[in-house]
């Protein structure tokens, strides 16, 4: 399978009080033609960052300095502005993170997501309403509702709405960015099913935003897990799941409760997140990592292929002493 | 939304009805002899039938309550009592006056209300820039003016000095002017007071407006409209401007007042035959009736034009327009 | 470069320098209204010279229509404008602090009838309201103070109320609730002191909208005609049509220059208590 958006060398700062803050640095990963791949890590690390950087959102005082994102054999970060309006709908869409504020109140949902249809889509008034209603049944709401201010519907349905008009233009990557925060635990599974079932249906590629490693690893077919700005592990879920080479990425799978073995101790990750104005110079999971060396102080690990499709970033892997995995 | 205009009806019957009660209890618990509340300081010269005549006239020889009935019977039948000082009805002064406030501060609300919709939105826009901050400083100058004395200056400037506008009035006096050099010679009498108006009053809306579009600008939505490809300038008019108006909308029934008080100093500066000038000569000449009317007057106009603007608010935020009620 | 300058620019601006700018303001007229009898020349109530005599130099800014000095004149109605706004705001905010307190504290229909009842106010035109109590208890140094602080309360009530009601979320008071503390203790040790600060910067707010108002009633002739404020050193040139002639530049403009200045040192130090006490209000910029 070929990649669709593959994405290299990327980081973006922020302008800050106090420094420049380097929220995303050096994150290269691809996503493959109807793949899901999941994006993990604590809230902070850059998930959502990254997710705005291939979106090119990021706004002052925020500032992608490096890096270059291909989808589809175009550089995005090269595009110019009407360029990007023609990809942007077309071949790259997001679902926002909370769908509560991610459509606007004075328009009905009709009219938002016709609004995308005609600027990327040479069509009738007729033909865009059929297609909302379509959207809108595909997602599981009554098409007649089209006309309906956003307040009218409930979170789990503003939600539903906010992914029909993801869909609007049939793109081929769809970024979902913490898109189900705000919604009680039965919603979100209702939402994230309905993603699922809707990548499969229309073989989408899927960026899976989220800080709820079950729920990732229970429907991604990679996954991606960040810390502090950085990718420190990127592969199959299953590897992740079995074979995880970071410190990071076990801790993180201890940290959280198990279902399948509700036996497993919890182990919640000592320390804290460092900050990103003044990151530690070497590896910046260092300064909590139980398994830190005196290297880790000076030199950042690079992200490196461990095995075919696993990529990890840590010391302990190129001296092949690592004793976790 | 009946419902939310029946609860603001009930207030601002509330609002009325204290109104007048106030007005009718002032010049009765006021110490001294209410006689030279109703009919002015002349009384001391009357003969004690003349007061006596006065006296029944005013009903003050009945029971307190028999009087408030009458009293509330000629205000809502337009009978304000009778000037002593001018010799004439107060509602025909009243009527006289009226058109002269409405022209001004009904234009006056209109000018500041775009203009600081105007100044505030670009000043959101640029936030933290040079335009920005110079902006700010301008209005928080205009703010911290008194209306009355950026009258007198712009009298002194610009019709003493400069002779561009006339001194006083709303139109020119014995001219005989019709048609459209009457109407040239209103808006030269109009152009200093309204000028002074807009000056003083326009800062409240641009600084809500400033606030209402900053908060606008960070939410969601206008981040998904950018993802969808919508251009620009019309995310800034269509998405942002629409909802950053709804508390503008809000405040503008609390500017009127503001505008109104701010008229009656205004008109006394230029000796413009307003209501607020009324007011002023009225209290020189300590003419009580028609102060009372003045205010009475004022306080209708004020508490029409909120319920006016309650009205039209629903058709500018569908939540209010359908849910509530 | 000339970004640095620009960020420099904004940070003045926005940052606490605005406050100091502010206090320097307050300080300065503090100090004049405290030594108005050193730096003034003249007694300001006195007939120093001929009426309307033009700026020289024994007579700073001239002289008004019965030859008092303006200069003096002046330096005196710093006091009058000064404790008029100041003690009308306390008392406002004193007003305005009870009524937000026990609004929000207790809560439910009293809370609910207090607000509607500052809603009313707030719908009132205050300037004209302000005219008609003043006409009717007649001009007096006091009686303005009451007028406006009689009728400014209502909105510090709200912005009070509204720090209480978040207060009370948190849980120490709750929990000093529930333990049976009375009701005099929860206020004193967990209520006011997170009151007394918002309560302070609504304070410097208050003071700067009442000396506008007392000028703007004291121009319209319903200040003491024996303390003279810069208001009714504008009344009395407006009588005399000083904005007719050159005098404008001597007798109109320093008063309304002073008012407008004192206004802005109040609100820049209130702007920036508002913003270092909100948090919010911070983020936003």
């Amino acid at each position: 399978m070929n990649s669709l958006l593959t994405v290299e060398n990327l980081s973006t700062y922020f302008k800050t009080d106090k420094g420049i803050a380097k929220a995303v640095e050096d994150v290269s990963f691809s996503v493959k033609e109807g793949e899901m791949l999941g994006i993990i890590g604590e809230s902070g690390c850059g998930k959502t960052t990254v997710a705005q950087s291939i979106l090119r959102l990021i706004e002052y005082p925020g500032k992608v300095v490096s890096g270059e994102v291909q989808l589809n054999g175009k550089n995005i970060m090269k595009l110019s502005d009407s360029e990007l309006t023609d990809l942007r709908w077309k071949e790259l869409s997001v679902i926002p993170q909370s769908a509560m504020n991610a459509l606007n109140p004075v328009y009905t949902v009709g009219e938002q997501i016709m609004e995308a249809i005609f600027l990327h889509e040479d069509v009738s008034k007729k033909e865009a309403e059929i297609r909302v209603k379509k959207l809108l049944e595909l997602v599981g709401i009554d098409g007649e509702r089209w006309k309906s201010y956003p307040h009218e519907f409930s979170g789990g349905m503003k939600q539903r709405v906010a992914i029909a008009m993801a869909l609007a233009c049939n793109p081929k990557l769809v970024i979902s960015d913490e898109s189900t925060t705000g919604l009680d635990v039965l919603t979100q599974a209702q939402v994230i099913a309905l993603i699922k079932d809707l990548q499969r249906k229309l073989n989408l590629s899927v960026i899976l935003i989220s800080h709820d490693l079950p729920m990732v690893t229970a429907i991604c077919d990679r996954i991606v897990i960040m810390y502090a700005g950085k990718i420190v592990e990127w592969a199959s879920t299953e590897d992740i799941i079995n074979d995880a080479r970071h410190p990071y990425s076990s801790a993180l799978l201890n940290a959280t409760p198990d279902l399948a073995n509700p036996e497993r101790e919890v182990i919640s990750i000592p320390g804290s997140v460092p900050n990103l104005v003044n990151p530690p110079r070497g590896c910046r999971f260092e300064t909590r990592c139980p398994f830190a060396m005196e290297r880790c102080k000076t030199d950042t690990p690079e992200l490196r292929e461990v095995k075919p499709g696993h990529f990890t970033a840590c010391f302990l892997e190129e001296k092949g002493e690592n004793k976790i995995g | 939304m009946g419902k939310f205009i029946a609860g603001k009806f009930v207030q601002y019957a509330i609002v009325i009805f204290l109104m007048l009660t106030l007005n009718f209890l002032l010049p009765r618990l006021m110490p001294g002899n209410p006689l030279v509340f109703l009919a002015g300081e002349d009384v001391g010269f009357m003969s004690s039938s003349e007061k006596e005549a006065i006296l029944d006239e005013h009903g003050l020889n009945d029971p307190i309550l028999v009087q408030y009935g009458t009293y509330i019977k000629n205000i809502a039948t337009g009978n304000f009592g009778f000037s002593y000082q001018q010799k004439r009805p107060i509602s025909d002064l009243l009527m006289e006056r009226l058109p002269w406030t409405l022209l001004l501060t009904g234009l006056g609300l209109v000018i500041s209300t775009v203009i600081g919709v105007m100044f505030g939105a670009i000043s959101a826009w640029k936030r933290g820039t040079k335009t920005d901050a110079n902006l700010l400083t301008v209005f928080m100058f205009l703010s911290a003016m008194p209306s009355f004395w950026v009258g007198m200056i712009l009298v002194s400037i610009f019709s003493a000095q400069l002779g561009l506008f006339p001194v006083f009035g709303a139109e020119s006096a014995w001219s005989n002017l019709t048609g459209i050099d009457r109407f040239i010679d209103i808006m030269k009498h109009l152009a200093l007071p309204l000028t002074t108006l807009v000056l003083i009053s326009v800062t409240s809306t641009f600084m809500i407006m400033r606030y209402s579009m900053l908060s606008v600008l960070g939410e969601d939505y206008i981040m998904m409209a950018k993802a969808k490809g919508v251009k620009e300038k019309v995310i800034k008019y269509k998405h942002a401007m629409r909802n950053a108006l709804l508390p503008v909308a809000t405040v503008f029934m609390l500017s009127l007042g503001f505008m109104l008080g701010g008229a009656t100093v205004i008109e006394t500066v230029f000796a413009y035959p307003g209501v607020g000038r009324l007011m002023f000569e009225s209290v020189l000449s300590r003419d009580y009736p028609l102060i009372q009317a003045t205010f009475l007057i004022i306080t209708f106009s004020v508490v029409l034009a909120n319920l006016f603007a309650d009205l039209i608010y629903p058709i500018l935020d569908p939540k209010v327009g359908k849910n509530n009620g | 470069m000339d970004k640095q300058k620009l960020k420099n620019y904004w940070s003045v601006l926005s940052s606490n320098n605005l406050g100091m700018l502010g206090v320097g303001i307050l300080l300065m007229f503090l100090l004049i209204a405290l030594l108005a009898p050193l730096i003034a020349p003249y007694d300001p109530s006195v007939r120093v010279g001929g009426p309307f005599i033009k700026p020289n130099g024994d007579f700073l800014l001239g002289t008004n229509d019965v030859g008092q000095d303006i200069f003096s004149e002046l330096i005196y109605g710093t006091r009058v404008s000064l404790l008029i706004g100041i003690v009308a705001a306390l008392i406002s905010i004193v007003i305005g602090c009870l009524v937000g307190v026990i609004a929000g504290y207790y809560g439910g229909k009293i809370d609910s009838m207090l607000m509607r009842f500052v809603d009313l106010i707030l719908v009132i035109p205050f300037l004209p309201l302000m005219i008609l109590l003043a006409a009717f208890i007649g001009p007096s140094f006091w009686n303005i103070i009451l007028v406006i602080s009689l009728i400014s309360w209502a909105s510090p009530a709200r912005v009070i109320r509204s720090q209480v009601l978040s207060l009370k979320t948190k849980g120490y008071v709750e929990a000093a609730k529930s333990i049976g503390t009375n009701i005099r203790v929860i206020l004193t040790k967990h209520i006011l002191p997170g009151v007394i600060p918002i309560a302070l910067s609504q304070f410097v707010l208050a003071a700067s909208h009442s000396i506008l108002i007392e000028a703007s009633l004291s121009f319209l002739g319903l200040g003491d005609p024996f303390t003279k404020s810069w208001g009714t050193i504008l009344y009395y040139a407006q009588a005399r049509g000083a904005f007719l002639t050159d005098a404008w530049v001597w007798w109109i403009l320093p008063p309304g220059l002073l008012i407008t200045t004192l206004v802005i040192g109040f609100a820049f130090t209130g702007y920036s208590l508002e913003e270092i006490l909100n948090p919010r209000l911070r983020k936003e910029r």
